[in-house]
């Protein structure tokens, strides 16, 4: 262990309680450190996760960020010792090279990208495990901390390091802010940017290479093998809860950067527990959290909206059917629940429910057993009948179904048919029936 | 700039010589040369497989040619890609990616205001005119995922309208859109042929295509026959480039692309 870990570790003898105020007080200089290097790598790897998603190169993430292992490994035996500048040079030569290869191999093999790609990550996590263990066996001191970069310990990060990761991420940051909008269009649409001359290739180069170092950024805190989380699962998230870009990398960021402290401080509680599971486990259950209660995008919302339908259309229903079951020439007089219930072919105690959610909508009043519609009842009944008639007679007209399987389509569809559309449907009608 | 506008005068807006294009190695064109004039709507129409969008890219350098040159008023395109606007297959992009409708059109700016440069004012204000050009006013601030067929070919209309190019390439522009679209589109490709502009559209519907185009260019791999509509617009010709597949040019082309994998 390295002498700036035990700084950490030492808080594990007070109570737990104190070590999360330790913690959330950011008053000690590692918890400091450690902290502005996740709040680094988790803004680079927010924004660009969100390309890398939208581009689907969600696999490319992830074998850049294995394939980095060998040349951290090579920058560590130029000094033999954890010098940042040549693990962030070697790191970043191997991630190019990966993705050299991966381009190479495509053009000339019919393997298609998602082998290649896993060929690639395989290859390049393999040499790179061979060579940390032999570095790990060779009597030189210097290498600890060295294996934390399989799966990343924050409290590693040295105040040397945090400057690379400051200038990294700048360069990140100011990169993607200058080429926002080419680097959304050729994502959007590739052709159409290449026909008004943006320069697309240079653009895709640009994202890989600044992919490769949000990658180098995080092995430290994160690690190789779960490097590519903090790409793509905070962007993915991201993309449940938003419809614009803008706000999707935002989010993402957000996401990335709470993960980063849960975790942080997750790891930090557990004496020499990695950092990189915890972050990721933090990203998971947000992930989870905006999969289950994202307001447009999350299933409880998408349920709540199928039941509000599926209500309106038994409301409207029994809107309907309190019409029909009226006087034709004197709608308003109402109906008497018995004759409703038997019309509605059901228990007298649904059909009671039934008026009862009718009343408090203000279509029906109630005065002992007799129902009848009140004015907006009656416009909206009218209306309703309106549109399952027109839906009907089109079925019957244009598509021209046998008049036995229109009514089943007609019933579900004017609950939900829009103002434009039975505009439509009425000029047609008129024209064909005058 | 000055010279372009002064050769715009004579060069005709697209002028391919000797275009051969392959895709992953096989020959998708042989040998097309044509002129096209100014101020014309221009059907490109052929069987599947005949090369149709093939052409239009490899015109705007989107797939790179194997032989020939295309000369855009008389200058390399690298030079006049400012005068070529662009409506995709509607088909080629992920349409639930997260942009409105504004985010899409204002992508046709982009070229105008060159690398790095934010939309501004003029160019919210050139996208707002081009969307109520195709009636799409009403749908600025939606997410295109939400959009139906019809409503989605409008806006690359309107992304291609804000271009303000001199050259309009489409791909497929008719397919899949309701009848009130397909009305609205050619209306607009009358207007933009009345200001003189030049547009070559890609289709493949036979019943509508003496109807729509001035010219048509009649494809199968090769360039069958290129005319002013009445004039090639013959069961003869017809027959020629639909009827059967030219079995030797089909046939060389996998030969190639045999010996060169």
């Amino acid at each position: 262990m390295g002498p700036e870990f035990f700084i950490l570790a030492d808080a594990t003898n007070s109570s737990l309680w104190s070590q999360v105020v330790r913690f959330w007080s950011f008053q000690d200089r590692a918890v400091q450190t450690a902290t502005a290097g996740m709040l680094l790598l988790a803004i680079s790897s927010g924004t660009l996760g969100c390309f890398i998603v939208l581009r689907r190169l969600s696999l490319l993430g992830d074998s850049l960020g294995h394939a980095v292992l060998p040349g951290v490994c090579l920058g560590f035996m130029v000094h033999w010792t954890k010098d940042p500048l040549w693990i962030l040079l070697g790191a970043t030569g191997s991630a190019l090279l990966a993705s050299w290869m991966i381009g190479f191999i495509r053009r000339h093999s019919r393997l298609k990208p998602d082998a290649i790609m896993g060929l690639v990550l395989s290859g390049f996590f393999g040499v790179g495990t061979v060579l940390l263990t032999r570095i790990q066996n060779l009597p030189v001191g210097n290498q600890s901390g060295l294996n934390q970069f399989l799966f990343g310990q924050a409290s590693a990060i040295s105040e040397q390091d945090l400057w690379f990761m400051g200038t990294l991420s700048l360069v990140i940051v100011s990169c993607v802010m200058l080429a926002f909008k080419e680097l959304v269009l050729t994502s959007f649409d590739e052709g159409f940017a290449t026909a008004i001359g943006l320069p697309v290739r240079g653009l895709h180069y640009l994202l890989m290479g600044l992919t490769a170092l949000a990658v180098v950024i995080s092995i430290q805190a994160v690690g190789v093998v779960l490097v590519s989380a903090m790409l793509i699962t905070p962007a993915a998230t991201a993309l449940l809860c938003t419809d614009r870009m803008r706000y999707m990398v935002l989010i993402a960021v957000a996401c990335a950067v709470l993960a980063g402290l849960v975790g942080l401080n997750l790891s930090f509680l557990g004496r020499t527990l990695p950092t990189g599971p915890f972050v990721v486990l933090a990203l998971a259950l947000i992930f989870v959290a905006a999969y289950l209660f994202s307001p447009r995008y999350g299933i409880v919302a998408r349920a709540v909206r199928r039941l509000r339908q599926a209500q309106k259309t038994a409301r409207e229903n029994g809107l309907k059917s309190v019409f029909l079951a009226s006087p034709h020439d004197a709608p308003a007089s109402g109906v008497g629940l018995e004759t409703l219930t038997k019309a509605r072919r059901e228990e007298p105690g649904a059909t009671v429910r039934m008026v009862r959610a009718l009343a408090r909508r203000g279509w029906v009043t109630q005065e002992g057993n007799h129902v009848a519609l009140t004015d907006a009842g009656l416009i909206r009944a009218r209306e309703l009948d309106r549109n399952y008639r027109l839906w009907e007679q089109f079925l019957t007209d244009e598509v021209q179904l046998p008049a036995d399987h229109t009514q089943r389509d007609a019933e579900n569809l004017e609950h939900i048919l829009e103002p434009d559309l039975v505009r439509e449907l009425e000029a047609r009608f008129k024209e064909r029936h005058g | 700039m000055a010279d372009s506008q002064q050769n715009a005068g004579q060069a005709p807006p697209v002028e391919v010589h000797d275009l051969t294009v392959s895709y992953d190695k096989k020959p998708v064109l042989w040998n097309i040369d044509v002129a096209i004039p100014e101020g014309q709507i221009v059907g490109i129409i052929g069987p599947n497989g005949a090369g149709k969008s093939t052409l239009i890219k490899a015109m705007m350098g989107l797939i790179p040619a194997e032989s020939g040159w295309v000369r855009i008023y008389g200058e390399p395109l690298a030079r006049q890609r400012h005068l070529v606007g662009y409506v995709p297959q509607r088909e080629s992009v992920d349409w639930d990616f997260p942009v409105t409708v504004r985010d899409v059109v204002l992508m046709g700016t982009y070229g105008r205001l060159g690398l790095f440069r934010r939309p501004g004012r003029p160019e919210r204000e050139t996208c707002d005119r081009c969307l109520e050009q195709v009636g799409m006013a009403s749908y600025a601030n939606r997410q295109i995922a939400n959009l139906s067929g019809g409503q989605r070919q409008r806006v690359f209309l309107a992304r291609a309208l804000a271009q303000e190019s001199r050259i309009y390439f489409m791909d497929e522009p008719f397919v899949g859109v309701d009848a009130a679209t397909e009305a609205a589109i050619i209306e607009l490709l009358r207007s933009l042929k009345n200001q003189k502009r030049t547009l070559l559209v890609v289709h493949h519907d036979l019943q509508t295509a003496a109807d729509y185009f001035d010219s048509i260019l009649m494809l199968n791999m090769r360039l069958v026959a290129f005319g002013p509509t009445s004039e090639v617009f013959t069961t003869e010709l017809l027959q020629k480039t639909y009827g059967g597949r030219l079995t030797i040019l089909a046939e060389a082309a996998e030969q190639v692309a045999g010996t060169r994998r």
